[in-house]
């Protein structure tokens, strides 16, 4: 009987090691969203004029987005591999060509939001929300805004600056804008 | 014999976990090595609090699972979710929450509102705007601004600090701005 008491305790001791342990190594999705988020936020040389979010499939991390500078596409790789559960990374970032006609028409795109009185409180935000890429003359609004309202309203101001460029709309909308919800988790803001 | 080795079983898994309690030299060692990490996942889930702005400052100070929060905000939900935050991260057992609240003043809003515009709004300045991260914060209480955070020059900071001395209705100004990349 003795024998039985201590195999079953120390069965039992191995198998709360074990589950503690693999509980501890493996973090959970949204534990692992919010690392690679927390890892994207701050890359030296990521500006308004960037994106870089991601897509997350067991643990494999693939990055894209636009940027202007090689720099914060190794950047964003090495912070991403960095992060504790990611076991593979793809770096699909696409580095944006250099244009005068584009660095233009993106101040023009900035002003029209970020000085815009309506959206002070996306102006004073320490890390702004919402992103401006331009690519040959083509301006992709992407990142987050509170509520459909204001989606409209920036994609409006933009509008009005944009003399014949074409424009796309893929902010997400925090309310108001609920079929979109679920993805916030997959994008870094 | 038997008995030895069913003992050896039952205590041998137990070993790392009474360890782990007791935490002798080894593990120390690796929570230092970790440190740099912790620190870095402080400073950006702080970074990413939505109610974060430029007119808030919030620092920290970490030593060993205790972090200690310092600085000044606008609004108290943005103190209130620094710590919640902080405490939800790996890594934290303890947050000492020493951030203030600034006073709601409608003076002192006018003049961050005014010294944001000098600073932010000026076309010199457009680089630092567009950064992911905005490098220098307005804090204000009772007319008096301070400018913290970090510029790229020394020349940068001083004309941060001329740019917000034409602001009306400044008490006084502080310039805590660094120099740095």
């Amino acid at each position: 009987m003795k024998r039985v008491c201590l195999f079953l305790c120390a069965v039992s001791s191995w198998w709360i090691l074990l589950t503690n342990a693999s509980a501890q190594s493996v973090p959970s999705l949204t534990q692992l969203t919010q690392r690679l988020e927390r890892a994207l936020v701050n890359l030296p040389g990521y500006t308004v004029f960037d994106y870089v979010t991601f897509r997350l499939v067991d643990g494999r991390v693939l990055l894209v987005g636009d940027v202007l500078h090689p720099q914060v596409k190794q950047e964003a790789e090495q912070a991403v591999r960095s992060v504790p559960g990611v076991t593979a990374v793809e770096n699909d970032i696409q580095i944006l060509p250099p244009s005068s006609a584009d660095d233009a028409l993106r101040k023009k795109v900035y002003s029209s939001i970020y000085n815009d009185p309506q959206f002070s409180s996306y102006a004073i935000q320490l890390v702004p929300r919402i992103h401006i890429i331009v690519k040959q003359g083509q301006v992709t609004l992407e990142g987050v805004v509170n509520n459909s309202f204001d989606r409209f309203m920036a994609e409006t101001a933009v509008r009005n600056v944009l003399e014949g460029s074409t424009l796309e709309d893929h902010l997400l909308a925090l309310s108001g804008d609920i079929e979109q919800l679920p993805q916030l988790s997959m994008r870094s803001q | 014999m038997k008995k030895l080795i069913y003992s050896l079983a039952f205590l041998l898994p137990l070993y790392p976990l009474e360890v782990a309690n007791s935490k002798p030299a080894a593990l120390v060692k690796e929570a230092v090595v970790q440190t740099p990490n912790l620190q870095k996942n402080i400073q950006n889930a702080l970074l990413l609090l939505p109610e974060y702005t430029v007119f808030d400052n919030i620092s920290f100070e970490l030593r060993g699972t205790t972090v200690r929060l310092t600085g000044e905000v606008t609004q108290e939900d943005l103190r209130e979710a620094a710590e919640q935050t902080i405490k939800e991260l790996t890594g934290v057992k303890r947050v000492i929450n020493e951030i203030e609240v600034l006073p709601y003043s409608t003076i002192d809003n006018q003049i961050r509102v005014a010294a944001f515009r000098a600073i932010y709004g000026d076309p010199a300045f457009q680089a630092y705007a567009a950064q992911s991260v905005r490098p220098i914060r307005i804090i204000v209480k009772d007319g008096c601004l301070t400018l913290e955070g970090t510029v790229a020059s020394e020349a940068d900071r001083d004309a941060a600090y001329k740019k917000v001395l034409s602001v009306p209705g400044l008490v006084a100004v502080s310039n805590h701005l660094q120099v740095g990349s």
